[in-house]
C-alpha cells in the first residue's frame, strides 16, 4: 500500500458495531483498523454527521463521506470530500499529490515532440469505478525552449492534458505556477516553464463501471518556442490503460 | 431518498434521475469538518478486534489517512 510506504497508516471509522466490522475485515481481508463509532458520536464530534437522513432509516448516523490526511499529532494535512458515498479518492492518488509515489508498475506513456518530453502516468495500474484517480505529468524541455502557462493572451496556446472518456465525470489537473518571463524575440511578458516539472491531475471515474481494463484516450497541447523561434501549436495524442476491480456488493 | 431505497430493496434498476435525486438529497447541506492546518478531535474508538484505538497508536511516523465510511453492513 503506497501510504503506508510513505509511513502513513490507515483506518476506517463507521458506525457500525464491532460485531460488524469484524467479520467484514476478515472476509475482505482488511488489513487496517476498522473502528467502531457505535452512537456516532466521533462523527459528530468531528461534525459530520448527515443530518439529511431521517431517525428511522438505517442511514441515520452516518458521516458525510470524508477523508483525511492528518500528522502524528492531529493536524489536518488535507482532505479530500467527494459528494457520493460511492465516489472515493484512491490512496495511490494521495501518496501521488503528497509524496510523488509511483508504483513500479504502473502505466505512464512518454510523448517527445522537438525539445520537449512528457511522461504521462498514473500511480497506480488498478483502481476502482467511482474513485478519484490521480495521474502525473511530468515535463522536460531542453535548456533554452519554453512551454506556456496561464493567463495567456489570446493567441497562444497553454499547456494542458485532458482526456476523454464516457467513462470520466470529472477531471483537473494542476500545473505549477508558470514564471512570468520576457520574451525579446516577441517583445511581450508571458508565463512560461522550462527545464523539468510536474503536474498532478485528477480524474473522477464514472460508477458503475464494467470490471476489467479501461483504456482512457488523452490529448496533451502546447506550443514550445525558444528564445529565437516559435513552433507551431501541436497536439498529442495518447492512451493509458488501467485495471478496474471488482466493485464489492453489499449482500443485503 | 425513499424511493431509491424502495427500488434497492426490491431488487429493480434504479434510473439515473432518482439515483441523481438520492445523492442530491444525502448530500444536501453538507459538512466536512475540520480544515487543512486544524485539530482533529480526540477520539478513543475500538477496532474490529475489541482494541481502544487513539491517534497516538494508529498514526505511522508520517500520519494517519482516516476514512469515515457510511456502513461495511449494507
Amino acid at each position: 500500500m503506497m501510504l503506508e510506504k510513505n509511513g502513513v497508516r490507515i483506518a476506517a471509522i463507521s458506525y457500525d458495531s464491532q460485531e460488524i466490522l469484524a467479520p467484514f475485515a476478515q472476509k475482505h481481508s482488511i488489513g487496517f483498523p476498522l473502528l467502531s463509532d457505535k452512537g456516532s458520536q466521533t462523527i459528530r464530534k468531528f461534525g459530520i454527521f448527515n443530518f439529511n437522513m431521517a431517525p428511522d432509516l438505517r442511514s441515520y448516523g452516518v458521516p458525510h463521506p470524508v477523508e483525511y490526511l492528518v500528522t502524528p499529532d492531529g493536524s489536518v494535512v488535507k482532505k479530500y470530500f467527494v459528494d457520493n458515498y460511492q465516489h472515493r479518492v484512491t490512496g495511490s492518488a494521495v501518496a501521488l499529490a503528497e509524496f510523488g509515489t509511483v508504483e513500479s508498475d504502473a502505466p505512464s506513456v512518454v510523448l517527445k515532440s522537438g525539445a520537449l518530453a512528457v511522461r504521462v502516468g498514473f500511480p497506480s495500474a488498478q483502481a476502482f469505478a467511482g474513485q478519484e484517480v490521480g495521474f502525473f505529468v511530468d515535463f522536460a524541455l531542453q535548456p533554452r525552449w519554453h512551454i506556456y502557462g496561464t493567463p495567456l493572451p489570446a493567441g497562444y496556446t497553454t499547456t494542458s492534458v485532458t482526456f476523454e472518456s464516457p467513462a470520466i465525470v470529472s477531471q483537473k489537473l494542476e500545473l505549477p505556477a508558470a514564471e512570468m518571463s520576457d520574451i525579446p524575440v516577441l517583445g511581450e511578458t508571458l508565463p512560461v516553464y522550462t527545464g523539468s516539472f510536474r503536474g498532478i491531475g485528477m480524474l473522477l471515474l464514472k460508477f458503475p463501471l464494467p470490471e476489467g481494463r479501461l483504456v482512457l484516450q488523452g490529448r496533451l497541447a502546447f506550443q514550445q518556442c525558444s528564445d529565437t523561434v516559435c513552433d507551431l501549436p501541436e497536439t498529442i495524442s495518447f492512451e493509458l490503460g488501467l485495471t478496474l476491480e471488482p466493485f464489492m456488493i453489499s449482500e443485503r | 431518498m425513499r424511493e431509491f431505497g424502495r427500488l434497492r430493496a426490491a431488487g429493480l434498476s434504479i434510473p439515473a434521475e432518482v439515483r441523481a435525486r438520492h445523492v442530491r438529497a444525502t448530500n444536501d447541506g453538507y459538512a466536512t469538518g475540520p480544515d487543512p492546518g486544524e485539530r482533529i478531535p480526540e477520539f478513543a474508538l475500538p477496532d474490529q478486534s475489541g482494541a481502544i484505538r487513539t491517534l497516538n497508536d494508529l498514526a505511522g511516523p508520517n500520519g494517519l489517512f482516516l476514512v469515515f465510511h457510511r456502513s461495511a453492513d449494507w
